[in-house]
């Protein structure tokens, strides 16, 4: 375990570490642009430069093995001039695109100029023209002039998506980043590179224009998408999520697939459901929760617990299931599954809910063919399969604690409006039995409440 | 090891035959690319990425002749700015263009490693040195007569 | 001393029967009589240096190659001769090519390579046919192959063509050009003697670097060690091209006089004119002014004390009459154009200095753009994965610099 002094300070790393991986583990920041923890390194950039005692020229820290007895110092005046140097060089064909940019308050080349430059250009010649807002894949924008040629992209491709989507074409300063010819960006990772993205060339199409980022709240939470459970940051504003992002919780993964990554879309639709509402004479009428009590009387009321039977859903919490199973002597598993069932050996699973595993430890089975009883409460939503074994049967009231119209089975007598997971605290167990806890992140809105919330309220 | 023996063997044979379909088309279409990434097992944007880094390789068909002229410093310094001038004037195209009856194609290259024999240029891969007018004349005129 | 042009003036000495006749491939006898170990030592005390441009020791850099490799060395022939000026290697190609392969086995049995590939740029294809036309012929008569002369050691040479990229003369860029990547050079560590050519040992040697081993290795390190001078011994391939009566490729005796080889070996300043500079080692060098030429010889070592180096050899003489600022366009533009664009300040810099050349020579620049373009020098070199950006560096400065007068009477 070699030791070295970085700015004075002391430092253990591990055999055969980097310096800048050393010093960043520590707290103390090198600026770099196209070093990235999960990739290979490609020490293009120059922004990492280093002194090193003893040797005369600067040293890239990135590519530089921390050795034994090392004295590195990272704010000499030959590395301040190295690093304001390689920002100009950086700036003089990049576009002043600041104001209409979606990286603006997250653009490292912004963030760097600011702390370690502030000089004003001295490029007097024309900038170079490149395609601009290029489609370069279902969810993915390209502008070949913000690029500043990295090529993080293109080793997250290659290396972690293992599907080489993205290339350098031409050389020197005419180099831009492109897909083979009738090709696209179109792995099932493709908005990692987004994410890895220093400043605004790759952006996500389906963020793009639609907030400021210094108005974006972020809160941790755990990815419902599938059994993996990524751990994510929940980028929201005003009670309204914008995107999700990568967490790092030193134990999950680094990125996130596309699917899971766009999958907070379905949680507020514009069919969402905000005030109950109940059935009459075959119109479902809103109204407001205490209005809706002489109905869930009703409904529920006066029924021995052996009759009400539950369905609870993968896609709630373990403590939503654990309300459940207080509530409901008879407790079943909905299959609610969504398709496709993509999984790799990457980091998606076939199981496209958070937490079955969860269900399968308490031994909740799916229903049964011969399910019967007086009443049915089902938390979330049913699958096809289930909705056969549950329709036509001589059910005297229907209850069901639901986010969205597209979940409402028809038979449905009394819909509350449930929680999501970003409004709500929990925990998912994934397919290996982590268990990982996710926070409320927003306030619902109308009259929504938890699962547990609801099961109080209908008791 | 094996494995990554016979990727490397096939990875490295990517120039050479790149080379092989421009020799043998004229320029290297996506058509191409799409083959050699099938053949070599390479990933299309790399082979892409390789075609387009490299000056010899075309994307796009050119004339019957290609015509390099170096624009370099020795050839500079011998006068190859008159020689291009001239070669401008006789074909009627400039560096990059292509004459309308597809005979001739005119670049402009960086230095051939010929300097001794500044100003020179190169037609159809020949090195032809010590250019003058007259000699200019010749090679144009004995091209036009061979198609 | 005639060591590499000894074939230059014969008929046919490209061909096997014709070197042959002039103790071609004799140094093999000697060769297998010593140990791989013992070769790398009489290259160093040879004195040896790398004739591509850098002039590093050629047996220290053969002598990093670890010993006992478990898999193959390789040796990479670095004949992708580039540099604007240099046209020497092209001539051994073409005029003595059983010469270098004499040298490419030399090189192989000391480092221990099975494989040695020869990358020759793809503008060169006569140089290219000639070459593979001799190594056909070595392999027919067992001079490659299995089992050279009957020898335990076996040779295998492949060629392959660049396709139009200066930048793949950089060690590591040939080596990503070989193994069928885009040319970018390589970030070091790990060096290509440890890791190269497909992860494995590499060494890559410059035509006449390998050119120049046959004589050593037939007469030992001596002889060769006294010849020129004691840092830089043997000789070497200069091509002279520019304003001189008689271009050409000229091998002289390391130490001799810049001045001598112009008055005796290219002819003189041509047309009666005075000299104005001389770049001495191809256009990545600093240029000399005339009063810097009188007092500086063709050796390492001088050429270093006069703030320039000898480089590939590609001398490059220009005369009073010339425009020392399009001069200086002609090779920014040559820059620009060539530079691979892998790291920023090499990428962006060489275009910004492009432009600011072109607005200079279109008359729209000021004294305050020869600064600039001093600064962006400064800014690109020593800060590159290559040398690259230190090549454009150095015509920009010593061009702005020596010159000064002459630009600022361009500048508005």
């Amino acid at each position: 375990m070699p030791k070295l002094k970085i700015d004075g300070i002391e430092i253990e790393a591990k055999e055969g570490t980097t310096v800048l991986r050393a010093a960043l583990d520590n707290g103390i920041f090198i600026p770099h642009f196209c070093w990235q923890t999960l990739l290979s390194i490609s020490g293009n950039c120059r922004m990492c430069a280093v002194q090193v005692e003893g040797l005369p020229k600067l040293e890239m820290s990135c590519n530089l093995i921390a050795a034994d007895g090392m004295i590195i110092t990272t704010d000499t005046e030959e590395v301040r001039k190295t690093r304001r140097s390689v920002l100009e060089f950086l700036l003089i064909n990049h576009p002043l695109d600041c104001p209409i940019c979606d990286q603006a308050g997250e653009c490292l080349l912004q963030d760097y100029h600011f702390k370690y430059s502030g000089a004003k250009s001295r490029f007097k010649e024309k900038k170079i023209k490149k395609s601009k807002a290029v489609n370069i894949g279902p969810h993915v924008k390209l502008d070949g002039e913000r690029c500043i040629l990295c090529s993080r992209c293109v080793r997250f491709c290659s290396e972690i998506a293992k599907e080489s989507d993205l290339a350098i074409a031409e050389r020197g300063d005419s180099s831009f980043i492109t897909t083979a010819p009738g090709r696209r960006l179109d792995n099932p990772y493709s908005l990692n590179t987004v994410d890895l993205c220093p400043v605004g060339a790759l952006t996500s199409s389906d963020f793009r224009f639609q907030k400021r980022v210094w108005f974006l709240k972020s809160s941790p939470s755990i990815c419902p998408h599938c059994s993996t459970g990524c751990p994510i940051w929940i980028d929201h504003a005003d009670g309204t999520i914008y995107r999700l992002r990568p967490r790092d919780d030193k134990t999950g993964n680094l990125f996130l697939c596309d699917e899971g990554r766009l999958s907070y879309k379905k949680w507020q639709s514009f069919k969402r459901i905000y005030f109950p509402k109940v059935k009459i004479w075959d119109d479902f009428k809103e109204m407001k929760t205490d209005e809706t009590f002489t109905y869930i009387q009703s409904a529920v009321g006066g029924y021995a617990k052996s009759e009400i039977a539950g369905i609870i859903s993968p896609r709630c919490s373990c403590e939503e299931i654990d309300a459940a199973r207080s509530y409901f002597d008879v407790l079943f598993r909905s299959t609610i599954q969504e398709t496709p069932f993509s999984e790799d050996t990457i980091i998606r699973r076939a199981d496209k809910t958070p937490n079955n595993f969860y269900l399968d430890r308490l031994n909740i089975k799916p229903i049964p063919d011969n399910i019967k009883g007086s009443v049915l409460i089902v938390i979330d939503a049913l699958s096809n399969d289930d909705l056969l074994k549950v329709t036509n049967l001589e059910w005297k009231g229907i209850l069901q604690i639901t986010h969205d119209d597209e979940c409402v089975f028809p038979g449905a007598d009394i819909v509350l409006p449930r929680a999501t997971w970003a409004e709500s605290d929990g925990t998912f167990i994934n397919y290996s039995g982590k268990r990982q806890k996710f926070y409320k992140a927003m306030e619902p809105k109308g009259e929504v409440r938890g699962t547990e919330a609801w099961l109080r309220l209908i008791k | 090891m094996n494995d990554n023996i016979e990727k490397n063997i096939k990875r490295a044979s990517l120039l050479s035959l790149l080379w092989k379909i421009q020799n043998e088309s004229g320029f290297i279409s996506d058509e191409d690319i799409k083959k050699v990434s099938v053949s070599l097992e390479i990933p299309e944007s790399e082979v892409y990425g390789v075609v387009t880094f490299y000056g010899m390789l075309t994307r796009r068909k050119l004339g019957k002749n290609l015509i390099c002229l170096c624009s370099n410093i020795c050839c500079w310094l011998r006068g190859s700015g008159d020689i291009l001038n001239y070669l401008k004037a006789r074909l009627g195209i400039g560096p990059g263009e292509t004459t309308k009856d597809g005979l001739f194609t005119l670049f402009t290259v960086e230095c051939l490693g010929a300097c001794g024999g500044a100003p020179m240029m190169m037609v159809n891969g020949e090195y032809f040195e010590n250019l003058d007018y007259n000699k200019i004349d010749d090679i144009i005129n004995g091209l036009k007569c061979r198609s | 001393m005639q060591i590499l042009t000894q074939n230059f003036n014969i008929m046919n000495a490209n061909r096997l029967s014709a070197y042959l006749g002039r103790d071609g491939y004799k140094s093999l006898g000697r060769l297998f009589s010593l140990r791989p170990e013992d070769v790398i030592e009489e290259v160093k005390k040879s004195g040896l240096r790398g004739r591509g441009g850098a002039g590093f020791p050629t047996g220290t850099k053969w002598g990093f190659v670890p010993k006992n490799s478990d898999g193959p060395v390789y040796l990479c022939v670095n004949a992708d001769e580039g540099e604007p000026g240099t046209f020497k290697d092209r001539m051994l190609l073409e005029r003595d090519p059983h010469k270098l392969i004499e040298g490419t086995i030399i090189a192989s049995y000391a480092i221990g390579a099975k494989t040695a590939y020869v990358y020759i740029r793809g503008e060169y294809a006569k140089p290219c046919k000639i070459l593979s036309a001799a190594i056909a012929e070595a392999y027919e008569n067992n001079f490659l192959g299995k089992n050279i002369l009957g020898k335990d050691f076996g040779l295998d040479i492949v060629v392959q063509r660049g396709a139009g990229a200066y930048i793949c003369g950089e060690e590591t860029s040939l080596i990503s050009s070989l193994e069928g990547l885009r040319g970018y050079p390589k970030i070091k560590p790990p060096f290509p003697a440890i890791k190269g050519l497909f992860g494995r040992p590499t060494v890559v040697n410059n035509v006449e670097t390998l050119s120049s081993l046959p004589f050593i290795v037939l007469n030992g390190w001596e002889p060769y060690s006294k010849i020129g001078t004691k840092k830089s011994p043997g000789t070497k391939l200069i091509s002279v091209a520019g304003h001189v009566n008689k271009p050409g490729v000229y091998e002289i005796d390391m130490g001799l006089s810049l001045i001598s080889f112009i008055e005796k070996y290219a002819g003189g300043v041509w047309k009666n004119r005075r000299l104005k500079a001389i770049i001495p080692g191809g256009s990545s060098f600093p240029v000399l002014s005339a009063e810097e030429c009188a007092n500086v010889n063709l050796d390492y070592e001088s050429m270093i004390s006069a703030g320039t180096m000898l480089g590939s050899g590609g001398m490059i003489v220009m005369d009073e009459t010339t425009d020392m600022v399009a001069c200086l366009k002609v090779l920014t533009d040559f820059y620009h154009h060539e530079s691979c664009g892998q790291c920023s300040p090499c990428r962006e810099g060489s275009g910004w200095a492009k432009k600011i050349m072109d607005r200079i020579v279109a008359g729209l620049g000021t004294k305050k753009d020869l600064d600039l373009l001093l600064d962006i020098a400064d800014n690109m070199a020593g800060k590159t994965v290559c040398v690259f950006a230190d090549a454009l560096a150095m015509p920009i400065k010593s061009f702005i610099t020596k010159f000064r007068a002459e630009f600022e009477s361009r500048c508005l």
